[in-house]
């Protein structure tokens, strides 16, 4: 088990440098740059376009740019962002945080509300009550997220006025955790809804396979009680399959909040990177990238260690 | 002017007070006939420019935190870097005032006039070659440090490339913004500047240049922002735009970058009688429009820019108030001269009068926005309704493009962004004009791209191929022409090649009484006219949707706002 999460660990390290080196290949091929982005219109002057570039230090060669950044990367200096005029890192990790936040709180409902409804759909297979969550889910994963956004700001906070329509935190109230948590309500619903969708779909079918094995049935007629068959015994070895799931889907999430970021106004990395694009922001989004890809690939070496320790066998598979 | 008759004008222009009225009440508060016979000619041309109020709620007061719901990020908070329309347009003028300002807040101006600032007067030596900057005394800074002339010198040297005349660039010079600003202080040929004395600034040119003071406060590509040289000497250029100090009536208190600025009322404003009467403003980013329009529905916020138009009745009936007016703004396109169909002038001249502006401006863009009539923006003193664009007109359009050996029309490609700074909806304002054109034979094939990538293309100027693009800018200052169609400009992208338009400009822009310069440049409005190389399109009224709580809220009459006045109602 330790050798094999070193082993999946140390593939981490030239993971992240192909996908910055990826990125930072896109990032130059898509046309226009940041010396557009600063100059403007000024940018059909082709003198203050050159001396630009070279303040920038753009006039050397992409494998010069691309190692004098990881070298400063590796150091723990991202640089300086080319919109914002500020170190790249006070944008960032303020605005991870942010996205972690909301990030967490979709897992809360995905994984709450996504089991419970798998177990239930499962548990009462066949039903009306099955067909009708089962279509609702089915909507729900292919529905758009920002759709699905606007359709909750305008029901609780423009119609309803429950809930605050956009931010973190109210704009003129005094802050604090609970404001934040009502913040939080409508934004990790919105992004929590595709995932929900596929880990109850998931779920409902692996407990359908498991609910008729041998051990649930024996379970049964040893007169066990009908909770302690389904979460002990059946639940129990469905387990494996919705860690895996869910592991996969925290990615998922992380990734889609860019959509909610922009529509809830969340101050989040998702949105920084979408300014980034828009300002040709090279050195942010490099930095961006690699930080949302490191998520992307700890979360899922978290997740499959998770399942071999729920399930040996599967170091050997 | 005496702002007590604000409220009396709003009424006027909302139709509540007849002129008679107004007449009334203006005299009861001691303002002359000549004024008040002024204002009634304002309003009523205000009131015949669109069928949007040009104010919100006037009412004597203060307090309150304003949030404003802005539709793009801001770039870099420092007044010679800051290119983006949103940073100058709404946060930093706020907090820096321009060496030149105008009143943009006169609620029936239609072209504003410069006016005194943190600069008292000003004096032009008769040979048009040096000008005198008298600065206002007893202004400080808002870190304490006194706003003087060798603060200005400091400035202006920070953006004017001293290293073209052969000099020593000083210490704060930045070659950003001296790139950013070359369009201004090119054409200037500004070659001494001094400070004889705390209070007096002395910029001598090497010839006359008409639009010196006019184009000093032009937009995000020229403002004179004045920002302490102290902030720049504790902690240099990235200082300026983390913790930005000028002279202005706000106090720049906090921001997260991409996200939101705070900035608040500065107790000890030099001009007292101008002090913000807000205690607080929040500048949030929003840049999706439905998220605009919800925060704005959902009591988050008090304004919002570019609400989209479909959704102005909406908010209209649910008692919000959409304002707009009359500002410098064009779009228009510009065709490629090297493009073999557009070297017959009737070409040019038929695919203009193919285009439906006024029903583009009435049924696409829902009456925001104006068919226009000349290149100069509408606010800008040139400007001319009589420079002679002939109107919609596809019958004789055909009959032009026949004559010129066109009856069968012709093929042609538009590069068109999808969005950008002042762009409006340029996709579907492109998919008119098509339509439009295909009626009388011409065929355009439509290139869209995202902004970047957009202005990457046009910067360069057409290729081969290329038949036509599209931009959208103008100034209240005369100087704007000289842009788009000086031969030798970079931003004549279309490569026209006519020299009796420099002949025009260079008489322009070297004139030294005033009303002949105007006349040169509405000469040069006149030749376009007639040639077509740039064809105007329409004039944005730039709509803007406020909260009915907000109180004192001028829809601005050029590309900046002054927050000055506004207070939040409880």
């Amino acid at each position: 088990m330790l050798s094999y999460a070193a082993k999946r660990a140390a593939a981490i390290v030239p993971t992240l440098i192909g996908v910055s080196l990826v990125t930072f290949a896109l990032l130059h091929i898509v046309p226009g740059g940041p010396v557009v982005a600063i100059l403007g219109m000024a940018a059909s002057d082709p003198k203050a376009v050159a001396a630009v570039t070279r303040e920038l230090g753009l006039d050397r060669s992409l494998p010069e740019q691309y190692w004098i950044w990881l070298r400063h990367a590796l150091g723990g200096n991202f640089g300086t962002s080319t919109e914002f005029h500020v170190p790249v890192s006070t944008l960032l990790f303020p605005k991870l945080a942010h996205t972690l936040v909301l990030t967490a709180g979709s897992l809360v409902y995905a994984v709450l509300l996504g089991l419970a409804l798998g177990i239930a759909t499962a548990l009462y297979h066949r039903s009306l009550f099955d067909r009708l969550a089962m279509l609702l889910t089915l909507i729900g994963a292919s529905a758009p997220v920002f759709w699905i956004g606007l359709l909750l700001v305008y029901l609780f906070a423009i119609r309803l006025q429950w809930l605050p329509a956009l931010g973190m935190t109210s704009l003129i109230g005094p802050g604090g955790v609970l404001e934040v948590l009502k913040h939080l309500i409508l934004p990790a619903f919105a992004n929590s809804i595709i995932s929900l969708a596929v880990i109850a779909r998931i779920v409902r079918s692996s407990m359908l396979e498991s609910l008729v094995q041998p051990y649930v049935l024996a379970a049964r007629a040893r007169g066990l009680p009908r909770w302690r068959q389904v979460i002990v015994h059946s639940f129990r070895n469905v387990l494996p399959d919705a860690i895996t799931i869910t592991g996969l889907q925290v990615g998922f999430l992380f990734g889609g909040a860019l959509f909610v970021e922009v529509v809830f106004g969340w101050p989040g990395l998702g949105y920084l990177i979408y300014s980034s694009i828009e300002a040709r922001d090279y050195v942010t989004m490099q930095a961006a990238v690699l930080i949302v890809s490191a998520v992307f690939v700890v979360v899922n070496l978290a997740a499959d260690l998770a399942r071999i320790a729920l399930d040996p066998r599967e170091v050997h598979a | 002017m005496d702002r007590r008759i604000d409220p009396a004008l709003t009424d006027l222009l909302a139709g509540r007070l007849t002129r008679r009225g107004f007449a009334a009440r203006a005299a009861s508060l001691g303002l002359s006939l000549p004024v008040i016979a002024a204002l009634l000619r304002g309003a009523a041309a205000a009131a015949a420019e669109s069928g949007f109020p040009v104010t919100g709620p006037m009412e004597e007061g203060s307090g309150g935190t304003v949030v404003v719901g802005q539709e793009s990020n801001w770039d870099v908070l420092d007044p010679c870097l800051g290119t983006g329309a949103v940073t100058w347009r709404t946060c930093l003028y706020q907090i820096y005032e321009s060496l030149v300002a105008r009143d943009m807040d006169n609620p029936v101006g239609l072209s504003d006039p410069v006016v005194p600032g943190i600069t008292k007067s000003i004096d032009r030596s008769p040979d048009g070659k040096t000008y005198t900057f008298h600065l206002q005394p007893g202004i400080s800074f808002t870190d304490g440090t006194p706003f003087d002339a060798a603060a200005v010198v400091w400035n202006v040297e920070r953006q004017w490339d001293q290293g073209k005349l052969g000099r020593k660039n000083p210490p704060q010079f930045d070659t950003t913004a001296a790139a950013v600003r070359s369009w201004f202080w090119n054409p200037a040929q500004l070659v001494n500047l001094a400070a004889p004395d705390p209070h007096t600034v002395v910029f001598e040119l090497a010839a006359p240049f008409a639009p010196f003071v006019s184009g000093m406060p032009e937009s995000g590509l020229g403002t004179m922002g004045m920002s302490s040289p102290a902030v720049w000497k504790k902690s240099g250029t990235p200082g300026i735009a983390a913790h930005p100090v000028g002279t202005g009536p706000f106090l720049f208190e906090s921001q997260t970058p991409g996200d939101q600025i705070t900035i608040v009322k500065n107790p000890a404003y030099w001009n007292p009688a101008h002090a913000a009467k807000a205690d607080k403003i929040i500048f949030k980013a929003l840049t999706d429009p439905a998220t605009r329009v919800a925060a704005l529905r959902g009591g988050e916020v008090h304004v919002i820019f570019a609400p989209p138009v479909q959704e102005l009745a909406g908010l209209q009936r649910e008692g919000f108030i959409v304002t707009a007016r009359i500002n410098p703004h064009l779009w228009y396109l510009q065709v490629n001269a090297e493009e073999p169909y557009w070297k017959d002038r009737r070409v040019r001249q038929a695919f203009f009068m193919s285009i439906n502006r006024a029903g583009m401006a009435h049924n696409l863009l829902k009456d925001t926005a104006l068919s226009a009539v000349s290149v100069n923006g509408r606010t800008c003193p040139s400007w001319t309704d009589k420079a002679g664009y002939p109107g919609y007109n596809p019958t004789l359009a055909r009959k032009l493009l026949a004559e010129a050996g066109f009856e069968k029309g012709f093929d042609t490609v538009f590069q068109i962004p999808t969005g950008g700074s002042g762009e409006m909806e340029p996709v579907q304002m492109a998919e008119w004009i098509a339509a439009d054109a295909a009626r009388v034979g011409i065929r355009i094939k439509l290139e869209t791209m995202e902004w970047i990538s957009y202005l990457h293309a046009w910067a360069g100027g057409m290729k081969p191929g290329i038949g036509m693009n599209q931009q959208s800018w103008g100034m209240t200052s005369i100087y704007w022409p000289n842009l788009p169609l000086r031969t030798t400009s970079v931003l004549n992208v279309g490569h026209q090649p006519d020299q009796r338009f420099d002949v025009l400009l260079d008489a322009a822009d070297s004139a030294l009484d005033e009303k002949v310069a105007i006349a040169k440049y509405r000469a040069v409005d006149a030749l376009n006219a007639e040639e077509m190389w740039l064809l105007p399109i329409v004039n944005d009224l730039a709509p803007v949707a406020i909260s009915p709580k907000l109180r004192n809220f001028v829809h601005s009459s050029d590309w900046w706002w002054d927050f000055k006045k506004v207070w939040v109602k409880a």
